[in-house]
């Protein structure tokens, strides 16, 4: 009797053990197939491009640090980055970095290295069809790297600043119909209000520098563009875009000190259609 | 979408934010070269200076009808007051200085002495370095940090001398240069990590505001450069020789080389010129220079008065008639 109540025990068990590994299989399958779905539906909604292109740019900077006077010129740069539109999202990130040949009214000669990486995700208010209109979040890591060889000891002077904030977009078909339908405008501004801001001491031998924290007032950037989208050609996914772009960046060492840092950009770039 | 560029392009927003002040008149720049010392220089306590009251003394000799050329030498006469070689005003015209510190002081130094009296045979010049042979004793000058001082170069000198009694480094007369130069030729005349100093940048608006003091060392080659031996470093005694003139980055050499166990100093007291310079374009175009920091020795003695030597030794009135160089004659006998 013992014996039958140990095999039916131990069949029970194996029987149900069975029946849960079946049982999560099939769950598996199913699963998988509506990621699947899910992946599919997602992708019908979303649009990917990768972004690469060039900057043409102009700069007018003063830094109190190492001169009293506006140092302006400009200089060209490379852009790449990524935009995806999904429903009623709207990410973009973009990396751009360049070089700027700046020469003061007195003819002291600066090399400027500027870097510049921006992060937004937007959500579209309200949900329109028409035009899209976008606000976000967006985190900025920016610097700016001034080589000037008059200045000897001071020769390289540069802030270094990462910041979040907000964003907005807006973009909207030039005309419903007829000839230039396709071509879309668009205009974007990032208003950082938490920044991370480092620059140097003295950009002596051993460079001591100085890290700070602010909010706005302390230090201040925008960055604002617009710009046209523009189609290749006709039935073709990729697009142009032309876009005049100004960063401004005002922050003050102390109350004696500042730099204030303002370059305007055309930038060209592909838009590549991933998806 | 281009007229709103142009537009920008054109006004340049941004220049709402800066005061761009070329053309100042007389007293703004007279201010500017004041503030900018006052918020950067770091000697004034060690110098003694009070700068408000030179404010007051030079401020009043500023009127707006005055020339550049007249501005500039009420601002060099007030920057001379800091007795500082590392503070100068640059115009088109002059340069401000003030060299009490070795015009002040004996010669102690001919170059043109040493070829004629002492180097019986041609000198071999490798790269920024003056090298002769006097038998026993190997001879290096070198007059300015500013020419790269290179590992090939000091290769084959320590490699020409490796088998003398010692060396003997020649830095009169020499006014300063590029930091790295000093610190890579000290690093071959020890086989380990020295302390030789402490250093403190100004950092604020009061003139006593400075960084902690940070420690300087000279790292041995033996340990910066993979793949080295001890035949590329030299242990044997040096003597480095020394004048008023010595300023500046030689001021930092000397005392890199004072904190080596094989070395010994002869000669003059140096210039000084710890003070590592920081610059500033004025709005008028001119270019000021300011020490903006403070070198002291391990034992926190300021350097920027010079360093003292081991021996003390001076070329008399006597000596110049008689075309000697007792203090290079004198290094020679530490040999015998």
């Amino acid at each position: 009797m013992n014996n039958l109540l140990y095999i039916y025990y131990y069949f029970s068990v194996i029987t149900f053990i069975f029946l849960s590994i079946n049982l999560s299989f099939a769950q598996n399958v199913d699963k998988k197939e509506q990621r699947k779905a899910k992946k599919e539906l997602r992708l019908s909604e979303t649009t990917k491009y990768f972004n690469i292109g060039f900057v043409f740019s102009k700069s007018n900077v003063l830094d109190e640090r190492m001169s009293s006077l506006v140092q302006s010129g400009s200089g060209i740069g490379l852009y790449a980055g990524g935009k995806t539109y999904r429903k009623n999202k709207v990410r973009e990130y973009s990396m751009q970095a360049g070089y700027e040949r700046l020469l003061s009214p007195y003819d002291m000669l600066s090399h400027q290295i500027w870097t510049q990486f921006n992060y937004t995700h937007l959500y579209q208010l309200p949900k329109r069809n028409d035009y899209i209109f976008a606000v976000g979040p967006v985190a900025n890591i920016v610097s700016n790297t001034r080589v000037t060889k008059d200045l000897s000891n001071n020769i390289v002077n540069w802030e270094l600043l990462g910041s979040i904030g907000i964003a907005a977009y807006y973009e909207q078909a030039i005309r419903r119909s007829g000839r230039f339908s396709a071509w879309v405008f668009f205009a974007d501004a990032q208003v950082p209000f938490l920044y991370y801001v480092s620059r140097p001491n003295y950009a002596i031998s051993s460079p001591v520098w100085r890290d700070n924290v602010k909010i706005t007032g302390g230090a201040n950037r925008v960055n604002a563009q617009v710009g046209l989208i523009i189609p290749v050609r006709k039935n073709n996914p990729n697009l142009y875009r032309i876009s005049y772009q100004w960063t401004f960046l005002h922050n003050k060492d102390n109350e004696f000190q500042k730099v204030v840092n303002g370059r305007h950009a055309l930038v060209f770039i592909f838009l590549i259609n991933a998806i | 979408m281009l007229s709103v560029a142009i537009i920008c392009l054109a006004t340049s927003c941004e220049k709402v934010f800066m005061d761009d002040m070329s053309n100042s008149n007389s007293r703004e720049v007279f201010d500017e070269v004041w503030q900018f010392i006052d918020r950067n220089y770091s000697y004034f306590d060690y110098k003694n200076v009070d700068w408000n009251e030179l404010y007051d003394e030079y401020s009043a000799q500023i009127d707006e009808g005055m020339t550049d050329e007249d501005l500039f030498n009420v601002l060099a006469r007030m920057l001379y007051r800091l007795h500082d070689g590392h503070v100068n005003l640059t115009s088109d015209f002059d340069r401000s200085r003030n060299w009490t510190w070795f015009l002040e002081a004996d010669a102690n130094f001919s170059y043109d002495l040493i070829e004629r009296a002492y180097f019986s045979e041609e000198q071999q010049i490798v790269g920024p370095f003056i090298v002769y042979d006097f038998g026993e004793v190997g001879y290096v000058y070198n007059g300015d940090f500013s020419n790269s001082v290179e590992g090939k170069h000091l290769d084959y000198i320590i490699d020409k001398f490796s088998e003398h009694k010692g060396m003997i480094i020649d830095v009169r007369d020499n006014g300063g240069g590029i930091l790295g130069n000093a610190r890579r030729w000290a690093s071959r005349y020890t086989s380990e990590s020295v302390l030789v100093g402490k250093r403190r940048e100004r950092n604020g608006l009061n003139h006593n505001d400075f960084t902690a003091w940070h420690d300087e060392t000279i790292d041995s080659y033996l340990t910066d450069y993979e793949g080295s031996t001890s035949s590329d470093i030299f242990l044997k005694p040096v003597v480095v020789l020394t004048n008023r003139s010595c300023y500046s980055t030689t001021n930092y050499f000397v005392q890199y080389m004072n904190e080596l166990e094989n070395v010994t100093i002869v000669g003059d007291k140096t210039g000084g010129g710890s003070g590592i310079p920081t610059y500033k374009e004025l709005s008028n175009g001119w270019l000021l220079r300011v020490s903006a920091t403070q070198f002291v020795t391990p034992e926190g003695i300021e350097t920027e008065g010079g360093i003292d030597p081991d021996i003390h030794v001076q070329i008399s009135a006597e000596d110049w008639l008689n075309q000697r160089d007792t203090i290079l004659e004198f290094a020679l006998t530490l040999f015998d």
